[in-house]
């Protein structure tokens, strides 16, 4: 009916960069804290593939979700790092308080302590995670919206 | 005979004072001067011994443990993954113990209170204190 104001349409494009950036970063937060503990870990439980790889792993791809969130910040892109940050999530949640044999490739990581790199990996993940979600769901109003407005 | 009996009893009796004493770590000197200076395992550090452990149980090392110098301390290592008992400053030990296995090391002979590390997990800390 009509169109958005410039202010608005600004500050619409500067909330969506800010939720960009800040999921980016809680990615690269959570990378860097794997890629630092992956030597030690690595060394401490070398089972299946063992635990250092799987942190590089899951570095690698925390850090491609960021560059991808960053880069497009496109609804799959939101879905992507979504996806990450919660199974890590997960993972670092569930070894913490469920004894969990192994299984496959991956070894027994049980770890019932919590100490300050892990809690800040973990709060990065929780919060990747969260802001990911935010971010698919007002990517998904905007090409709505789009969509909407092109239909006129 | 019935007096060498005497005398080993004697001789047996002296040892349990003596390592007592190094223990409870006021007299010393008979058990630390017997062998030369260097890696002690003798019978003064052997009191230690009997209780000297360090159990690493769910990624902990528990409460402090005190052993007396040059002491054999061993660690228990409850956990699937391996650790080491590593001290924070300098090179005064350093132990590794697989998963579900143990380890031994010497306690250092200059008493004090040791910080000590896994270097694998940056959580796990304890200390080690010698007296």
């Amino acid at each position: 009916m009509s169109a958005q104001s410039p202010g608005r349409t600004v500050r619409v494009h500067t909330a969506g960069m800010t939720l960009r950036i800040l999921t980016a970063v809680a990615l690269f937060i959570d990378a860097a804290v794997h890629i630092h503990l992956a030597p030690g870990y690595q060394a401490g439980n070398s089972a299946g593939i063992g635990q250092g790889n799987l942190f590089l792993l899951e570095s690698a791809a925390a850090v491609l979700a960021g560059l991808y969130v960053l880069l497009r910040g496109s609804r799959a892109a939101f879905a992507v790092a979504f996806v990450v940050a919660l199974s890590a999530f997960v993972a670092v949640v569930a070894y913490r308080y469920v004894n969990i044999p192994a299984f496959g490739p991956f070894p027994a990581m049980y770890e019932p302590i919590w100490f300050f790199e892990k809690s800040v990996s973990a709060v990065a993940e929780g919060a990747g995670a969260v802001l990911a979600a935010i971010g698919f769901v007002r990517a998904g109003r905007r090409t709505n919206g789009q969509g909407a407005q092109s239909k006129h | 005979m019935n007096a060498r009996r005497k005398l080993s009893s004697l001789l047996v009796l002296l040892i349990l004072l003596g390592t007592g004493g190094c223990a409870g770590g006021s007299g010393s000197p008979a058990s630390t001067s017997a062998p030369p200076p260097g890696p002690a395992y003798g019978a003064g550090p052997t009191a230690g011994t009997a209780a000297a452990t360090i159990t690493i149980k769910d990624f902990a090392y528990g409460d402090p443990l005190t052993v007396a110098p040059g002491a054999a301390v061993t660690v228990t290592n409850m956990d699937a993954a391996a650790h080491t008992v590593t001290a924070d400053e300098g090179s005064a030990f350093d132990a590794q113990v697989k998963g579900g296995g143990t380890a031994t090391f010497t306690a250092p002979t200059k008493p004090g209170s040791y910080a000590y590390h896994c270097t694998y997990h940056p959580g796990m800390h304890g200390t080690l204190v010698v007296k």
